[in-house]
């Protein structure tokens, strides 16, 4: 029997332990877990694991991670109560995202995930307005304008105008007329102050006739005089707004080719947020491949678990030292990057954090790495409470060297050369993640990727990015996972916008000369033509209002006239009286004094 | 599997004893309705060698109370369950529980503790039982069997007469 068990031990055991690995690490990860080698060791007990090779679910003939060898040893006693304790684990030779020769996707497919919705691509394209404007004489006609508008309802007005002058006209008399009415006025004059009471009745009921004749007339030439006063006063405040309208015309032209340096803002998240974006989404992708697998690491309780036909349920009941089924209490790693070699311990891997009591916590660290001065990256992870879970990284990079980054793929201006300080720390909580991003980018160079059309706004900002040897990047990201929103600013912003808005007020100049030079080709005829015609017209009321005053003289003319010649009538008839009574006076005198007489 | 068959009535119509067959029937119930790989089984089989229980015996009662156990698996498991559940022995059950020689027994599965009891209560009884059953067989079927017209026929072909001879010579 003992020979039995050290043959099994020397000659299975190994294979089995690998093949478990294989299996149920393929199972959990959902791709090809594969190992070269493994080493049992029974005194003591431990495992020592070479070639381990982990896929990429989402990318199958890429490898999540390679690890070369790694190292542990396990408390023999817990392993019998099912309990895998690792005090400590070292892992040399960590890998990531390298190239795989056979992919590395299960043979037999699960059933088919719902496919996760893709983050959104949060960089934005690059887009300048356009500083380049079309042929203003083919772009902009008469129509287009307000001032020609106006001025056209004006010179309508005024025919309106124009017309009620006429019609106003009409009322007066001609010169013949006038000369008869004169010789009236002079005929009832002269029949007042020299006829008889027949002769001035017969000259007022004459004065009267013409008077009739007349008020009509200058009646109606009063109230056309009034009429065309209002209108006057109408087309006078509609010529103050004419003066004023081709500075309207020229403000809404120059809004409609956007010249306004609104479009402007945020400079830096046109700039740089497809790229800060690139390593959000990077760290969001890997938790996302890594966080099935945190969860399945989480044992089910048994009587929530089904029996198995055959097997049964374990029961668990208290235990003095309650561990969970797997727990590594160190890991001490060393992985290979691009950079270099990054250093680090990982403390209290396990499968149940609510039953350790404390969370996973890593720290890496890497120095005279190739790419950057600096490297360090640490975190927790705490599911204790697995409704309440908290993972946080905050990840430092000093002196990364930048070198040919192309800042947007709309946008030939490239980071050619600087030095960044990186820092970025996130926190996932209930689902969502908050990620603060600080960059400080010192000696920095920029430089054109290519041709620049000279004057065009790319250009001006090619040139003022050259002016730019340092700048800060802060971005934020809240949201989902998939579904997050980024904010990016920079001090950037300012200076880009301030260049920008100088080019822009430059161009904007000259346009507004070009406007201004289209707009008075179009529209100085129509001006000119109304303000001479309002001259004319204002010239045509002052006739109207002098022929009403001359009307208005005459009637009162004729008024003095009858006036004159009720009060002669009154003076001669009060002569004539006065005569009469006189007569009779003097007849009763007489006849007293005849009376007298013969009474003595 | 006829192969064993064939050499489990040969013992049962042999000379054997009757207690080793029982006894070794009554080891394979244990180990045929228990998980196989238990740690309990171990002592089976020490049992089986120690006492020489007929072997033979043993596997086919072994493989037939396996299939037994496979319909009467829900049976045990909810034995199991109950035992397991029980508050007046979860004291016990805890410290049982928090050794480690207990927990590679797996006495906390439904399984292995409900077919563990009831294979304990039945083991004495089905003994007597067995041996019983095997002293009737003896008695009274291997007679009725040798009487019978077809044992009678075979046993006159020369057929069987080859085989026979075959058979002393083999030493059986």
């Amino acid at each position: 029997m003992v020979a039995l068990a050290a043959l099994f031990w020397y000659f299975l055991l190994d294979g089995l332990v690998k093949g478990a690995i294989e299996r149920y690490g393929s199972e959990a990860v959902g791709a090809k877990v594969e190992l070269s080698r493994v080493n049992v060791t029974l005194l003591p007990l431990g495992v020592r694991l070479e070639g381990l090779s982990i896929a990429d679910p989402a990318e199958p003939m890429k490898n999540l991670i390679e690890v070369g060898s790694a190292e542990f040893r396990m408390d023999p006693m817990r392993a019998l109560m099912k309990k895998a304790i690792i005090d400590h684990m070292s892992v040399e030779g960590m890998r990531f995202a390298t190239a795989r020769r056979t992919t590395g996707a299960l043979p037999i497919k699960e059933e088919p995930k719902p496919e996760e919705p893709k983050p959104e691509d949060k960089g934005s394209s690059f887009e300048l307005p356009a500083l380049d404007l079309p042929d203003l004489r083919d772009a902009i006609s008469e129509d287009d304008l307000e001032t020609v508008r106006l001025a056209r309802r004006l010179e309508r007005q005024m025919d309106t105008v124009q017309q009620n002058f006429r019609t106003a006209m009409a009322n007066l008399p001609t010169g013949g007329e006038a000369d008869a009415y004169k010789a009236r006025m002079k005929a009832i004059e002269a029949g007042i102050r020299s006829g008889g009471p027949e002769r001035i009745r017969a000259a007022i009921d004459d004065a009267e006739a013409m008077k009739a004749e007349l008020g009509g007339k200058a009646g109606a030439l009063r109230a056309a005089s009034e009429g065309m006063k209002a209108d006057l006063a109408s087309l006078r405040r509609d010529m103050k707004s004419l003066d004023k309208m081709p500075s309207k015309d020229l403000q809404w032209l120059s809004d409609k080719y956007s010249l306004s340096p609104e479009g402007l803002r945020n400079m830096s998240r046109m700039l740089f947020g497809s790229t800060v974006d690139g390593y959000v989404g990077k760290v969001a992708g890997y938790y996302r491949t890594a966080a099935p697998m945190i969860e399945r690491m989480r044992a089910a309780k048994a009587e929530d678990r089904k029996p198995v036909r055959g097997k049964g349920v374990d029961v668990s009941f208290r235990e003095r030292e309650p561990l969970p089924s797997l727990l590594i209490r160190k890991i001490s790693a060393s992985a290979t990057i691009e950079s270099g070699v990054l250093k680090g311990t990982v403390t209290d891997v396990a499968s149940d954090q609510a039953v350790l009591g404390r969370p996973t916590v890593f720290s890496f660290g890497a120095d005279n790495m190739k790419d950057m001065d600096g490297l360090s990256i640490e975190g927790t992870i705490d599911h204790r409470k697995p409704r309440a879970a908290i993972d946080k990284i905050t990840l430092k990079a000093t002196g990364s060297r930048i070198g040919g980054m192309r800042l947007s793929k709309d946008f030939p201006v490239s980071l050619g050369s600087g030095l960044a300080d990186t820092e970025i720390n996130a926190t996932l909580k209930g689902g969502r993640i908050e990620a603060a991003v600080a960059i400080t980018v010192r000696e920095a160079e920029f430089g054109p990727d290519g041709e620049l059309r000279p004057g065009s706004m790319q250009e001006a900002l090619a040139n003022a990015l050259a002016d730019i040897k340092g700048f800060t990047i802060n971005a934020t990201a809240t949201g989902t996972l998939t579904d997050y929103d980024m904010k990016l600013t920079s001090d950037i912003d300012e200076i880009l916008k301030a260049a920008l808005n100088r080019m822009v007020s430059q161009k904007k100049a000259e346009i507004e000369r070009e406007l201004r030079a289209r707009i008075d080709e179009l529209t100085n005829a129509q001006v000119a033509g109304v303000r001479s015609r309002m001259g004319q017209l204002e010239g045509m009321a002052t006739g109207v209002a002098e022929s009403a005053e001359g009307l208005a003289s005459v009637d009162a003319q004729i008024d003095k006239a009858r006036t004159d010649a009720e009060a002669e009538l009154k003076r001669q008839a009060e002569q004539k009286l006065k005569g009469k009574v006189d007569e009779k006076k003097d007849q009763l005198e007489n006849q007293l004094k005849d009376k007298f007489k013969k009474l003595f | 599997m006829l192969k064993l068959l064939a050499k489990f009535l040969r013992i049962l119509n042999s000379e054997t004893d009757p207690v080793q067959i029982s006894i070794a029937f009554c080891l394979g119930m244990v180990a045929g309705l228990t998980p196989l790989m238990s740690v309990h089984n171990l002592v089976v089989l020490l049992l089986v060698l120690v006492l020489r229980a007929n072997l033979t015996s043993f596997i086919a009662a072994t493989l037939l109370f396996s299939g037994v156990a496979y319909v009467f698996d829900p049976v045990l498991h909810r034995i199991g369950m109950a035992v397991l559940g029980s508050a007046s022995l979860k004291g016990l059950f805890t410290g049982m529980y928090n050794m480690p020689i207990m927990r590679v027994a797996r006495f906390n599965n439904t399984i292995v503790m409900g077919s563990v009891l009831t294979t304990a209560v039945l083991v004495i009884p089905a003994f007597f039982i067995f041996t019983a059953l095997i002293n009737v067989y003896r008695a009274r079927v291997i007679e009725w069997v040798k009487k019978s017209r077809l044992a009678q026929m075979i046993a006159a072909s020369k057929f069987y007469k080859l085989y026979e001879t075959v058979s002393t010579l083999r030493g059986n």
